[in-house]
């Protein structure tokens, strides 16, 4: 059953000015977790603002629960919980006082709220400080909360924007952990980053966005196998001549795609056994010497590099 | 020395990037000057005019008439909007409208106690045209010159009038006195006159003829009404030093008060940067506090400076003078300084942003009130005025007022010296504030 | 409901963080009703319980002249109130009356003459001697007059030897002095059935304490509740906007509930303000408090629905800063709150309606000088909560486009 449905969606802010999402269509089933991965600007947050009713489209539709994010709005943000990228939470005011606004502006009240309130402060660990200004907070702990507002009501969809940017690996962990405990409790979820990994850890299937388009949809193993058996072959060279390397490879036998970024060249090549001494010959030819080899199996990153040329973390 | 530069250039980048806050802060000291010129009609004192007024004339007789082509005619044609109206009620209905100014009632007796002694007709033809005094009166007043000197109290002309017009009324009130003044003055003093002639043995008094043919005379030669046949004093106002003018007064102490404002809110950046963390950074950062506090108020003073520039080159095209030029960009320095020193010590001990600008608002209304930015500062108590040199608003009238009079800047140095050593405890207190908040 | 007073709520909520804010919430409006108080004692007969006290001014006047229009000039000054000082001499740097040597004799004989009055610098009685110099040279002028008037009849007729004119001129003159003591005719104003207001005792820029008071309601009042124009500023800033405008809430109840707030806040100072003033600095406010509430009511809502629009306008913190102090202070001057607007043109006053401040002042003023009733209000509210209606309405529609 898709709980939400993407149809044709576009965003143009100017007239005349590039697509921001162009002609966007996807599913999310009930109680999936769906990602969209993408670098910085494939325009994920676009789509979710879209979604969540905080944009209108230029073109195409969006539904959420059967109701259309253009014409029902408030029947939509009765369905969704937000978790922005940026903290946004009341500084000045302690973390219950926080809860509580926020609950009350989902339309929760009396017992329920209270109710409410405890539990997430439990979920995130938060009871013992629920009484102190967010500004003495650390920012692991603001993120919690910022979480934790998110859930608020434990709405049927949660729209996670890049949650994990910039903190600490615990912090991370926890977040992680949490959106397969809720999915796990019948959520469905809907998450973007441009970490590879998490995609990868958390996601029933995962739609990846480049330049505003979907330009690939499915699941984890759907999604490798476009790049087929490939490996990923990636040398690390002790002085620079990287790009120079990933020239003389570009046309070398068993090699699909070369790039060169940060002093790494990475090959996309069928069998990493039988490129390896291609390379390191053609490296001696140019004088260059490899420091370190790493092959690794066919993941999101090949996928990405595949169908852009470009590495996802660009 | 160089981090200051870059912390002050840093923030005068960051004040001028907000187009849109620029306008406003350049935008409102132009239509500030622009009010101040409308309501002053840009003359030096508010020159009151074409005050609407109604006349109600319930006196039958002649002297009435001649109170109220008076205060029709063209010499108060500026000054007066008058309108003669008949219905008593309907116009005192427009004054509590606050339509009118005043409605001036002429009582049913004003000519009978105009000239007491006798009802008998008296006819006066035209405005400036010789009045004739019968007989009797002149017989009467010839008798006993003093007489007239009734123990009766005056009779009223009323003005009744609107408490929103009150400097209207006022003025109501003294062109009538006036003309009741001449009106009665002619009489008294021609019948003065005819008795003293007879005293003196040049009449008889017993001769009708000759003593109407006398008052005749007398009475040509001077002119009723508004008018003054030939006004021989005058009176000349001489000032040895620039005269006292509303227009220059309003335009420097409503620059003053607005930069206060500006000065008070500016320092809110502190606390808005240590939200947003960037101050935190500057802080470990191997910067002293003072270099700190002094870079970032630098991007306040320059607005500061630039919006009175615009406030005196504006008022000046007005017509408002501030004084010397040197001396005037001087002291504007100087109050600028002085007015983000307040900026700083309140950003300094303020907990968060909105308590900041609630305090800044607050003290910048409270020195105002109490520096003459409201209330003409020369009728302000002795100890307000005292007190209020706390403050950068009372600074700044009291140099301005000196600088519009004529002073030089070498006059006001010592003023400016005072203005400065309060600036330098400003910043102090807030360097002191800011060391216990921030560190 | 519940959303709207949760918004209200959050607004005090963050206004008072902390003890110390709510005092300063308290405090400040006394402090600055104590300065205004302050001010308006010191210009005279505000206090209710003192009777208006009468400025006396003096002037030194310096005269060579023996004739007796001096002493008659010096004698019609006393009567306007006015201490006269006769000084030996006077230097140019000195404030004074000069009259020329012969004044006396020129003036019979029919020659011009020319007072001087000298002013170095701001003095501030200077129109209010002016305006009392006024009438008592209009009073020698016409003195003057007739006793020409009479001297010249006297030679006409030849009753007079000419030892004999000096006593004439002296006595005639004697006449009529006493006679303008004793008008039988006199001017006095009648502001209205229970009003009580001073008559101002300067013709020019008279500042009286009813619109002193008024004005500095109207500057407090707008400055703090324009104030409003920061509310969707700050939150855009913390993010939180987003997030407000993903609820399940309509931005209807978003904007209304930080309206309320802000007009409850506003409200408060304004109360305090009002009775503060009155209780402790007897500041007077009229005699109908109820009246004086209404207005205050409408003026505030007209106030926070003109804030509320601005915060729709305005885009950052700075834009708001500057928006809020021009404006409230734009309105403040132009509306009359800081000198009164009878001085100015008619056109002016014409135009100037279209802020609320002018209604607000008026409605003031005639509450405290007419001590009018509510009803005798009624238009100004109305015209008051008119454009509260209007701001209103315009800051929520655009408010439902708001990014």
């Amino acid at each position: 059953m898709s709980f939400v449905k993407v149809r044709g969606l576009g965003k143009q802010y100017a007239p005349d000015g590039p697509k921001a999402v162009d002609d966007l269509s996807f599913d999310i089933r009930e109680g999936e977790i769906f990602s969209l991965l993408g670098p910085n600007g494939a325009g994920k947050t676009t789509t979710i603002s879209i979604i969540s009713t905080l944009l209108p489209p230029t073109a195409g539709e969006a539904f959420v629960g059967g109701h259309s994010v253009q014409r029902e709005p408030m029947a939509v943000r009765r369905l969704i919980g937000v978790v922005p990228q940026e903290l946004a939470l009341y500084n000045d005011l302690s973390a219950r006082e926080n809860l509580r606004f926020w609950g009350e502006m989902r339309g929760l009240g009396g017992e329920q709220l209270k109710r409410e309130i405890e539990e997430k402060l439990a979920l995130t660990d938060l009871t013992e400080r629920a009484k102190d200004r967010v500004s003495t907070f650390s920012g692991g702990m603001k993120r919690r909360l910022n979480l934790a507002i998110g859930l608020l009501g434990n709405p049927a969809l949660v729209i996670l924007d890049e949650p994990t940017v910039a903190i600490d690996p615990q912090s991370r962990r926890y977040i992680l952990d949490w959106v397969k405990g809720m999915n796990a409790k019948g959520t469905t979820v809907l998450y973007t980053t441009h970490y590879m990994e998490e995609a990868q850890e958390l996601s029933h299937r995962i739609g990846i966005m480049d330049h505003g388009k979907l330009i690939a949809l499915g699941t984890l193993a759907e999604l490798t196998q476009l790049v087929g058996e490939h490996e990923t072959l990636i040398l690390r060279l002790q002085e620079e001549g990287g790009e120079a390397l990933a020239a003389a490879l570009g046309d070398a036998r068993g090699v699909t795609q070369a790039s060169s970024t940060d002093g790494e060249v990475v090959l996309n090549v069928a069998s990493a056994e039988e490129v390896l001494p291609i390379a390191l010959r053609r490296a001696t030819d140019l004088g260059l010497t490899i420091r370190t080899v790493e092959i690794r199996e066919p993941n999101l990153e090949t996928v990405f590099l595949h169908l852009t040329g470009r590495a996802l973390r660009d | 020395m160089r981090k200051l530069r870059v912390l002050a250039l840093k923030e005068v980048r960051l004040a001028f990037r907000d187009v849109g806050a620029i306008l406003t802060m350049l935008a409102t000291p132009l239509a500030l000057t622009l009010a101040i010129a409308a309501a002053f009609g840009g003359g030096g004192s508010a020159p009151i005019a074409d005050i609407p007024v109604l006349v109600l004339n319930q006196d039958a007789g002649e002297m009435s008439s001649t109170l109220v082509e008076a205060l029709l005619s063209d010499q108060l044609a500026d000054l007066l909007e008058p309108e003669v109206v008949t219905d008593e009620a309907a116009a005192r209905a427009r004054v509590e409208a606050d339509q009118v100014a005043a409605l001036v009632v002429i009582p049913p007796d004003f000519s009978a106690r105009l000239l007491p002694m006798g009802g008998t007709e008296l006819r006066v033809e035209s405005e400036g045209a010789p009045f004739q005094l019968t007989a009797a009166q002149m017989q009467a007043w010839a008798s006993n010159p003093q007489d007239g000197d009734t123990e009766e109290s005056p009779a009223v002309v009323e003005i009744y009038a609107s408490p929103q017009w009150r400097i209207s009324a006022a003025v109501v009130k003294a062109v009538v006195a006036e003309v009741l003044e001449r009106m009665h003055l002619v009489v008294r003093g021609v019948g003065s006159t005819v008795g003293r002639l007879i005293l003196a043995g040049g009449m008889d008094i017993t001769n009708q003829e000759q003593l109407l043919q006398v008052g005749q005379s007398i009475g040509e030669q001077l002119v009723l009404g508004a008018g003054n046949g030939e006004a021989l004093l005058r009176l000349e106002v001489v000032s040895t030093r620039r005269a006292f003018s509303w227009l220059d007064y309003s335009a420097a102490s409503m620059a003053i008060l607005f930069l206060m404002f500006s000065a008070t809110s500016g320092g809110r950046t502190l606390l808005i940067e240590r939200e947003g963390g960037t101050l935190p950074r500057l802080l470990v950062s191997p910067t002293p506090a003072v270099t700190i506090l002094v870079g970032k108020m630098a991007g306040v003073a320059l607005t500061g400076i630039l919006q009175v520039m615009i406030l005196w080159g504006a008022s000046s095209l007005i017509g408002a003078y501030w004084g010397e030029p040197l001396a005037v960009v001087v002291t504007i320095v100087a109050l600028v300084l002085a007015a983000t020193g307040v900026g700083a010590l309140i950003a300094a001990w303020a907990k968060s942003p909105q308590q900041a600008g609630a305090i800044g608002t607050a003290v910048t209304l409270v020195a105002a009130a109490l520096s003459g930015s409201f209330f003409p500062r020369m009728n302000l108590p002795v100890w307000v005025r005292q007190v209020s040199l706390l403050t950068p608003n009372a600074w700044g009238i009291e140099l301005f007022a000196d600088l519009q009079a004529g002073d030089a800047l070498v006059n006001v140095l010592p003023m400016l010296g005072g203005l400065l050593l309060l600036t330098v405890a400003y910043y102090v207190v807030a360097l002191i504030g800011f060391r216990r908040q921030f560190e | 409901m519940r959303r709207l007073l949760a918004c209200v709520r959050i607004e005090f909520l963050r206004e008072f963080t902390s003890p110390m804010s709510a005092v300063f919430f308290l405090i400040l409006p006394l402090v600055f009703t104590a300065a205004v108080s302050a001010g308006l004692r010191g210009m005279g007969g505000s206090d209710s319980q003192e009777p208006p006290r009468e400025v006396e001014i003096s002037l030194p006047i310096w005269s060579e002249d023996s004739g007796p229009l001096t002493q008659a000039l010096v004698d019609t000054l006393e009567t306007a109130h006015v201490t006269v000082e006769r000084v030996e001499a006077l230097s140019k740097e000195q404030f004074g009356l000069i009259v020329p040597g012969a004044m006396s004799a020129e003036l019979l004989a029919g020659s011009p003459v020319t007072l001087t009055l000298q002013v170095p610098g701001a003095v501030s009685s200077v129109d209010v001697v002016r305006e009392a110099l006024r009438p008592a040279t209009e009073r020698l002028n016409t003195a003057v007059q007739v006793v020409r008037g009479g001297l010249q009849q006297a030679r006409e007729m030849q009753v007079l030897a000419p030892e004999d004119e000096q006593a004439f001129v002296d006595g005639l003159l004697d006449d009529i002095m006493k006679a303008a003591q004793h008008p039988p005719v006199v001017p006095q104003v009648n502001w209205g059935e229970g009003v009580e207001v001073e008559e101002p005792t300067s013709l020019t820029m008279a500042t009286n304490t009813e619109q002193a008071s008024a004005g500095q309601l109207v500057t407090w009042v707008q400055i703090t509740l324009l104030g409003a124009a920061e509310v969707l500023v700050g939150e855009r800033l913390l993010g939180t906007l987003r997030r407000l405008f993903v609820m399940p809430t309509a931005r209807v109840s978003i904007l209304s509930g930080k309206l309320v707030a802000r007009l409850l806040l506003g409200l408060t100072q304004m109360a305090i303000l009002l009775v503060g003033g009155a209780l402790l600095f007897g500041v007077e406010w009229g005699s109908d408090p109820l009246a004086v509430a209404v207005v205050s009511l409408a003026f505030a809502l007209a106030t926070v629905g003109l804030g509320i629009l601005l915060a729709t306008i305005v885009r950052t913190r700075g834009q708001a800063q500057s928006a809020v102090v021009g404006v409230s202070m734009a309105m403040a001057a132009l509306g009359g709150a800081w000198y009164p607007i009878e001085i100015t043109p008619p056109v002016y006053r014409q135009v100037v309606q279209v802020l609320p401040s002018t209604w607000a002042m008026r409605a003031y003023t005639d509450l405290l000088a007419r001590g009018a009733d509510v009803m005798g209000v009624l238009p100004e509210v109305g015209v008051l909560l008119l454009f509260a209606a209007v701001f209103t309405a315009v800051g929520l529609i655009r408010f439902q486009r708001y990014r």
